[in-house]
């Protein structure tokens, strides 16, 4: 909780860093403070031993769900992550869900978004050790034009998934809708366990 | 609390290691630091990275996340008082029972922390001695 309070002061300095009027800044702030206290609730449930990837995809993209028609799909098996790995991914699908209703397949009544995941053996890994492999894919968006700078969001997603996952995030701004892959392994920091 | 650019130390060059596994809260840290002209080594996430950086690096303190991801700092503490390095918690526990008894008089800086209890931390336990 206090490394929560003191991780709010820095989300707080770079979103205004980011942000272009007092409205934008507070949006931008609402809804990554929101997320953030989704992931709590949902670790909270599990007594901070752990959150489901499905259920931590609910969490973090709960906003953006469509009930009319299944904008957002999803394939993959029953994931546990530890409380760290967790907390991460859910503040990074939190960006790439933001992001796609500002500018991707979110933007746009028949976009839609396909998450898939997998457990791998980790490259070199001991037997035994997993790592997790998602890809977040956007389609029949708006046609994607590449960034010319790193917003907060790309920018956010890569170095989190680095620092914090020691894994590594790719964004592919293909023109029919951002792809973007985030590998993290096990090795080091005990994120992923299958179920 | 922010101090003002006049209140602010000159801790210029002071070589602080910053081990932190939040993002966001380790590189909040580094501003801070380097606002006051420190040289932040690191930030690393992780006991093996940050215990790489203490054996590869010239340091005049070090500022710990007690809980990283889930493991403790503490083989990091063992390996700075080893190599005299003077070294702090970061940590939001306050009841020095939670510490082993070997660490119990470490300094600690109780989070949530604001930039001026950093800095005015970081100059009372760190500054090189004139």
């Amino acid at each position: 909780m206090k490394d929560t309070l003191a991780a709010i002061v820095a989300l707080i300095r770079l979103t205004l860093k980011d942000g272009q009027s007092a409205e934008d800044f507070v949006d931008a702030l609402g809804g990554r403070l929101i997320t953030m206290a989704r992931m709590h609730d949902l670790l909270a449930q599990r007594n901070w031993q752990g959150a489901s990837l499905d259920g931590l995809i609910d969490s973090a993209v709960m906003y953006y769900v469509d009930a009319q028609k299944p904008n957002i799909e999803r394939y993959g098996p029953d994931v546990m992550l530890k409380p760290n790995a967790a907390s991460t991914l859910g503040m990074v699908l939190h960006e790439l869900a933001t992001n796609a209703t500002r500018y991707g397949a979110l933007s746009k009544l028949d976009g839609h978004i396909r998450v898939t995941w997998k457990i791998v053996g980790a490259t070199g890994g001991s037997p035994g050790v997993q790592a997790l492999s998602l890809h977040w894919i956007e389609r029949d968006g708006p046609p994607v034009q590449v960034p010319s700078g790193d917003g907060f969001g790309a920018s956010f997603v890569r170095r989190s998934v680095k620092y914090e996952l020691n894994g590594v995030a790719t964004l592919e701004f293909e023109p029919e809708g951002l792809k973007v892959h985030a590998h993290h392994s096990a090795a080091g920091h005990r994120g992923v366990q299958a179920r | 609390m922010t101090l003002g650019q006049a209140e602010r130390p000159d801790l210029s060059g002071l070589r602080v290691l910053v081990v932190e596994d939040m993002m966001l809260a380790a590189e909040e840290i580094g501003h801070e630091l380097r606002g006051c002209g420190c040289v932040v080594v690191g930030p690393a996430a992780r006991v093996p990275a940050a215990l790489a950086l203490v054996a590869d690096e010239q340091l005049d303190g070090a500022l710990l996340d007690v809980n990283l991801a889930g493991e403790y700092c503490y083989p990091m503490a063992r390996e700075l008082q080893a190599r005299r390095v003077p070294f702090a918690f970061l940590t939001g526990y306050s009841d020095s029972a939670t510490f082993p008894p070997e660490h119990r008089a470490v300094p600690r800086l109780r989070k949530p922390f604001g930039s001026g209890d950093l800095i005015s931390f970081v100059d009372r336990n760190f500054r090189k001695a004139a």
